[in-house]
């Protein structure tokens, strides 16, 4: 499994060209990112705050404007009192004149205690002969119409109402005073980012400096294989210590490969030292196809190995020898280890095969180790017979598996010619047996036909007394007539 | 149509006497007066209401010193406490404002719908007192405002020096009226009536007029200058 099968699936690279990619992917250089990142946040930065400002300058200046109108009508309606008590449209207008002063006012109105219009101050010609919007009875109502403010406020004498005041004022120079914050913001936001651009041109290299000196270190060992190099202390704070951390790291590995080596040494050593006859072998490309076996449903594999020689031949061939030490060299009356690597095709014979399935199985079944007495053939044809002992290894391992060997061909020569006497000499002693068991049966007969006489004798004696004969005592044939 | 018959039609039923007398004067105030009525000889019954209106008016756009009328409206004319400011229009229930009328009464049942009942505007009760021709000893001075009507010609210096220093609004409608020492004095111009106002003696009485009153003014008399 290589570092691109490792790669989680969210990281794998995909054919668009998205922001994230483009910042976080592999196609900027360091510098680059971290250029882009600080863009992107000041760029947002001033896009939210602006917007924000924007917003708020909008609710504000409205909130504004409706304060303006709602101190303005007091203001007016006070000073229209008289003009609406006594009837002076004139004087209520010239008052109302005096809104000119706010541009956003558009209409500004007097309505008499009918709702009827009394004076107003109408350069658009909007005013409506009825009050268009019914103030409370006490208090001002207002309300926004086609983006049009409008507020009612009524116009008390002691307690009576004498008449309305009605203003209108439009958004338009809300909206234009936005128009002119919303330039003034770009441009700062304009400066603000070519600000930015420069000082993150000129500071990401506190960060990417450091980051690249360690990159070009990393680069450097892994060109060289030589973990003795280590990276420069070029900044302080974290970068001081991911240096530290990188430079620690590199002496544990040298530390551990030097281990490693010396382990790798000892090993070789041993295995090409030892008496008894070890094997390296790849059993990656078999195990795999035991997995395919599996996938196709084959359940019972010993059936299915047993039924398909062809099968446990072709699988068997698969295993690639990696290394054989010189005891095998000279188990297998080999010259030479090349003789024994590559495939193991020369080595069987049919006597192997059960062997074989036993050893496919426990590849298949994901056993750590298999032992069996194996029949091979040398590479001259000598049949030996050896002590095979596997260790495999995990699915997830090097699939390199450690085989030895034990050369068992005289013992189990000497095992068949014990075999052989001690089968002989068990035919012997069934031979014996059952001449014995003859005897025996001999001897039973003749007992049972003396008892047989002795039952007759007494037969006879009882019939000779019965008729007045004694027999004599020590031959019952023999009888004395006794004169009666 | 007599003032009172058209109050209650301008009204339009709300009821209470002061907004009907406003209302009224709003509405006739607005549509105008007869031409040629400045000395008020010939005026028509439509015009004689506005003017009462107006009358009215005047007493809701004034402030008179305090104490004043302190104790007065439990006893109706009683004598004028002593002096101090104070609104004349009490909150007090049970107070009362005074109109008198000095010479020919023109308005004739023009009060009739407002006179002797609250009103919730002057928050106490409005009595008009109608002293008929002036004649010496007459006690002008209980009033808070008094009109002087143009038949009274001959006598506005002797009215109004009876008047003279004490809080009485005096309203005329005589030519000459301010300058022989008169505070408001009532004309038409341009077929609407409207007021010219000697500030100076307003401002001896210790009458407070409202700014808006000088403001609508057609001739305002400052420092005894007109």
């Amino acid at each position: 499994m290589n570092g691109e099968e490792r790669r989680p699936a969210g990281n794998e690279p995909d054919q668009g060209f998205s922001l994230r990619d483009r910042i976080l992917g592999d196609k900027l250089t360091i510098r680059r990112k971290l250029m882009a990142i600080m863009l992107v946040t000041s760029t947002l930065t001033v896009f939210i705050a602006s917007s924000a400002f924007i917003a708020f300058s909008w609710f504000a200046r409205r909130q504004a404007l409706e304060r303006d109108l709602a101190s303005l009508a007091p203001a007016i309606g006070n000073t229209c009192e008289v003009a609406l008590q006594f009837g002076i449209p004139d004087d209520a207008e010239r008052i109302l004149a005096t809104v000119e002063a706010r541009p956003a006012i558009v209409l500004a109105c007097i309505y008499d205690a009918d709702g009827q219009l009394f004076a107003a101050h109408d350069p658009e010609s909007r005013a409506a002969i009825a009050l268009p919007l019914e103030a409370g009875p006490d208090v001002d109502v207002h309300d926004h119409v086609n983006g049009v403010l409008r507020l009612t406020h009524p116009v008390h004498l002691k307690t009576r109402r004498i008449g309305t005041v009605y203003l209108e004022a439009d958004m338009r120079e809300i909206r234009a005073a936005l128009g002119r914050d919303s330039l003034i913001l770009g441009g700062v936001a304009l400066l603000a980012l070519v600000g930015s651009y420069l000082l993150s041109s000129r500071f990401q290299g506190l960060i990417s400096g450091p980051i690249l000196g360690l990159a070009a270190t990393a680069q450097t060992i892994s060109e060289v294989e030589d973990h003795s190099i280590r990276a420069e202390m070029t900044a302080g704070g974290e970068m001081a210590t991911l240096v530290q951390a990188f430079n620690g790291m590199l002496d544990a590995i040298e530390v551990r490969d030097s281990a490693l080596v010396a382990g790798e040494k000892r090993y070789q050593t041993l295995f090409d030292t030892a008496e008894v006859s070890l094997w390296e072998q790849d059993i990656s490309e078999v195990r795999q196809t035991m997995q395919e076996l599996s996938a196709q449903g084959v359940s019972d594999l010993r059936r299915y190995l047993e039924e398909h020689p062809e099968f446990v031949a072709r699988a068997a061939g698969q295993v690639r020898v990696v290394d054989v030490n010189s005891a095998t060299v000279q188990l297998f009356d080999g010259a030479s280890k090349d003789d024994l690597l590559g495939s193991l095709d020369s080595l069987f014979i049919p006597e192997s095969l059960p062997v074989i399935r036993e050893k496919l199985i426990a590849i298949a079944v994901g056993r750590r180790s298999f032992a069996a007495e194996a029949v091979h053939q040398t590479l001259t044809g000598r049949r030996i017979v050896a002590l095979l002992s596997m260790a495999l290894p995990r699915e997830d391992e090097t699939q390199h598996a450690i085989v030895s060997m034990m050369d068992i061909t005289e013992r189990k020569a000497t095992e068949e010619e014990l075999d052989r006497h001690r089968n002989h000499l068990t035919e012997l002693v069934e031979k014996r047996t059952v001449e014995l068991r003859k005897m025996v049966n001999l001897m039973a007969g003749r007992e049972v036909r003396m008892a047989e006489l002795k039952e007759v004798t007494k037969k006879l004696r009882a019939q000779l007394e019965e008729a007045g004969m004694t027999p004599v005592a020590d031959d019952p044939l023999r009888v004395s007539i006794e004169p009666s | 149509m007599g003032f009172s018959s058209v109050v209650k039609k301008s009204a339009r039923g709300l009821g209470r006497v002061g907004v009907l007398l406003t209302l009224a004067c709003v509405a006739f105030a607005s549509a105008g007066i007869t031409p040629g009525t400045a000395d008020g000889a010939g005026l028509r019954v439509r015009d004689v209401e506005i003017k009462a209106a107006y009358l009215y008016n005047f007493l809701l756009f004034a402030e008179w010193p305090e104490g004043a009328r302190a104790g007065e409206s439990a006893r109706g004319f009683g004598p004028y406490a002593a002096s101090g400011v104070h609104r004349v229009v009490s909150e007090q229930a049970g107070s009362q404002t005074v109109i008198g009328i000095v010479g020919e009464d023109p308005f004739g049942d023009s009060f009739a719908e407002v006179e002797g009942k609250y009103d919730e505007a002057l928050g106490s009760k409005l009595v008009i007192v109608r002293f008929g021709s002036y004649r010496e000893g007459m006690t002008l001075t209980r009033c808070h405002l008094l009109f002087v009507t143009a038949s009274e010609r001959r006598n506005l210096p002797s009215i109004l020096r009876a008047v003279e220093g004490r809080p009485v609004l005096t309203v005329g409608e005589a030519a000459g009226f301010l300058e022989k020492g008169g505070m408001i004095n009532l004309l038409v111009k341009r077929q609407k009536l409207r007021w010219e106002i000697n500030y100076a003696a307003a401002n001896e009485a210790r009458i407070q007029l409202n700014s808006q009153l000088l403001r609508n003014a057609v001739r305002v008399i400052e420092n005894g200058e007109g």
